[in-house]
């Protein structure tokens, strides 16, 4: 077969020639051979290119194809090259002439930046400062066309997105980053860039022509260029939004402090909905438990940074880094509801506090790592496990968010509101609750055992009296168990603690529960 | 004498060369292999669109290719090799449950008789064709990409396999179609 095929060297070949010519039987075999290869060729000659399908469409142009990626990869123009040579020697004690200055400033005006230059820049600089920090574990709220979850990454574990962005060759172990983000970037040989600025930061906008992944933004803090939200749409029509969780404090911020009414810069623009012209009279209390009721229909009341505020006689319903569809889903459920104004907006620079509160975790090994394994049988199961946990405890402490704020809001409860109004705020409650105990109860069959098996004994249900806080502990309890562990703690006590603030959770819903359905007897 | 324009200087200046520079080496390449590599994707099992979007997708890596300067001996082998490690990428994220079925074999049974092959000639091809699709995978991909020229370090390159496994793949591939041809059945 070699010698058939010229794969033998030369003096190999010699060899082969001389028997040849002294052997028939391997000259027919050789024949037989050669006969068999002529009929592939026929084959492919004939059935290959006769039978199968024609391409479906006409052939691009490689010509203009060819010169998008001239234009991509031309160098930078001769002026900007020197506009930042200028950059980097200007210092104090160097005076350009004021006529220099001013022709400087109008070439740069005329002759600006391509976006492609900016992106790239942008990238370069925000990539330098996440060198300057190690990597730790982020918690991030990763929503997509079908629902939404919290991860920990770095992470392992099979996943639908995880596929998803290995085929798009995109670091999913690091989604939110300069890094993972420029990376792909230069993967492509074709792409279209657009950055736009505001006060809060900068958004970088990529598409490409071909891949996996079609469409990939992201936003950089003003502050420390740190990626905070990400976007990204794929040739299959899914799409993927990835936010940055600070520990919690990213869910508190957008639930306890108002959304600032800054007017959009990018993406459409919802407009303020503009109260029917027959209404009058401010919004009443049962105005925005109608409100209240409709965002709970949608599911937009949990864990989403959607703000419900009273102001100017209107109930307005404000929000932050929300997706351009999901704004118009929202604003379309209320579009009815008089006394109602939908205002969105970009995102909120973190506050000083919130970036100071940011729980560090260590780099995503648990602290029981080898305990977890031979509890759950394998890595991989640990991996599932942890999964699935961490999805119940994050959809858990979203109930959990959502009752705090109806009872912040309304913490005389329905005993102030028309009897509409009461029973509407009555049944978002119990079915808050009720999803709260399902969670806790999948945590309980998930986890319970595997506690035991590592010595912890049962909790006991008293200690936290307030919901909220024993389903911030839990939900912790179970980030910590999988990802990490904060610098304090003693990871041998974190079994015991888990079953005791599942205990504590379990005991205080089903209190509220059961008050809940007397409340609304009387 | 108006002076020329840089772009026209490039030009002129890639025109001077014998391959007259890297677009017009692409745009040859594509005229000559793009419907091999379609088809080549097809039997890979990508679905006809896919295997379109991938064939240009491949001839514009290698225009970037050659821009960055790198040198390519043999420019079929590259663009089939790149063309098998795309192709597959392709197909595993298709959104369809099975690979593209060209159902060759159904076409060549229903075919219409052509007085130039004759009945005897098309069961021949019916039936190498039923013997290639009983190959094994590693097989079939070797075999097809012989057939496209490559030579054993190339499909070794592209599949991530020793020339010498190439070898011994197309062994057993062309002996298990000369036991097809010789019996005249599967």
């Amino acid at each position: 077969m070699r010698y058939c095929d010229g794969e033998l060297s030369t003096a190999e070949t010699a060899r082969v020639r001389s028997h040849l010519e002294a052997c028939w039987e391997c000259r027919a075999e050789l024949d037989r051979l050669q006969q068999t290869i002529a009929e592939c060729m026929e084959f492919r000659r004939t059935v290959l290119r006769e039978h199968l399908p024609p391409p479906p469409e006409p052939w691009k142009d490689l010509y203009t194809q060819m010169g998008r990626i001239d234009a991509a990869m031309a160098p930078p123009p001769l002026w900007r090259r020197a506009l930042r040579w200028l950059g980097d020697v200007a210092q104090p004690r160097i005076a350009l002439p004021a006529g220099a200055v001013a022709a400087l400033l109008l070439a740069f005006v005329l002759f600006r930046d391509t976006p492609s230059v900016q992106a790239a820049e942008l990238l370069q600089r925000a990539a330098a400062a996440e060198n300057k920090f190690p990597r730790t574990a982020r918690r991030l709220r990763i929503r997509t066309r079908s629902g939404s979850f919290t991860r920990l990454l770095p992470a392992g574990g099979p996943s639908p997105v995880a596929e998803l962005f290995a085929q798009a060759r995109y670091d999913w172990q690091d989604p939110l980053s300069a890094r993972s983000f420029g990376a792909w970037r230069d993967t492509l040989d074709r792409k279209d860039d657009e950055v736009a600025e505001d006060r809060e930061g900068f958004r970088i906008l990529t598409r490409a022509y071909a891949g996996e992944l079609r469409e990939a933004s992201m936003r950089l803090r003003r502050d420390d260029l740190r990626a905070v939200q990400g976007t990204f749409r794929f040739q299959n029509k899914e799409w993927v939004e990835v936010t940055e969780l600070e520990a919690g404090a990213a869910l508190a911020s957008a639930a306890e402090t108002p959304a600032p009414a800054a007017p959009i810069r990018t993406g459409a623009a919802v407009e303020p909905v503009a109260a029917p012209a027959a209404e009058s009279g401010d919004a009443t209390d049962a105005d925005e438990v109608k409100v209240w009721a409709l965002l709970h229909q949608l599911k937009a009341d949990l864990g989403e940074p959607v703000e419900i505020t009273r102001a100017e006689g209107k109930v307005r319903v404000s929000g932050v880094g929300l997706a351009e569809e999901r704004q118009q889903e929202i604003a379309a459920q209320l579009a009815a509801v008089p006394h109602v104004e939908v205002r969105f907006a970009d995102p909120a620079p973190v506050p000083a506090t919130a970036a100071a509160a940011r729980a560090t975790l260590r780099s995503g090994e648990s602290p029981l790592a080898a305990e977890l394994e031979r509890a759950f049988g394998s890595r991989a199961m640990v991996d599932t496990v942890a999964a699935e946990a961490l999805d119940h405890a994050d959809a858990l402490m979203a109930r959990a968010y959502a009752l705090r704020r109806l009872r912040e809001r309304f913490p005389q409860g329905a005993a102030t509101l028309p009897d509409s109004g009461a029973g509407a705020l009555g049944a978002i409650e119990r079915d808050h609750l009720n999803a709260l105990l399902a969670h806790a109860s999948q945590l309980d069959r998930l986890l319970a055992p595997a506690m035991r098996s590592l010595g912890a004994a049962d909790g006991g249900s008293e200690g936290e009296r307030n919901l909220f806080a024993a389903s911030y502990a839990l939900e912790r309890s179970v980030s910590m168990l999988f990802g990490g562990a904060d610098a304090a703690g003693d990871a041998r006590q974190l079994p015991a603690r888990l079953l005791e603030r599942l205990a504590q959770v379990q005991s205080l819903a089903r209190w509220q529960l059961a008050k809940a359905g007397t409340d609304s007897r009387e | 004498m108006v002076p020329l324009s840089l772009a026209a200087k490039l030009n002129s200046m890639a025109a001077a060369r014998p391959d007259g520079g890297p677009q017009q080496v692409v745009a040859r390449l594509f005229e000559e292999a793009r419907d091999d590599v379609y088809r080549y994707l097809l039997l890979i099992g990508l679905h006809p669109p896919q295997a379109q979007e991938a064939t240009q997708e491949v001839f514009l890596r290698l225009y970037t290719t050659l821009l960055k300067g790198v040198e390519i001996e043999n420019h079929r082998a590259w663009i089939f090799r790149v063309a098998h490690n795309y192709g597959l990428k392709v197909r595993t994220s298709q959104n369809r449950s099975h690979a593209f079925d060209p159902a060759l074999e159904q076409k060549l049974t229903s075919a219409e008789p052509d007085p130039e092959r004759g009945l005897a000639q098309r069961e021949r091809m019916a039936n190498l064709y039923h013997a290639i699709e009983g190959l094994s995978e590693q097989q079939r991909r070797c075999l097809l990409l012989r057939m496209e020229g490559l030579r054993y370090p190339e499909i070794g390159e592209a599949l991530g396999i020793s020339p010498s496994t190439v070898g011994e793949f197309l062994r057993r591939a062309l002996a298990r179609l000369q036991t097809v041809l010789k019996k005249g059945q599967p």
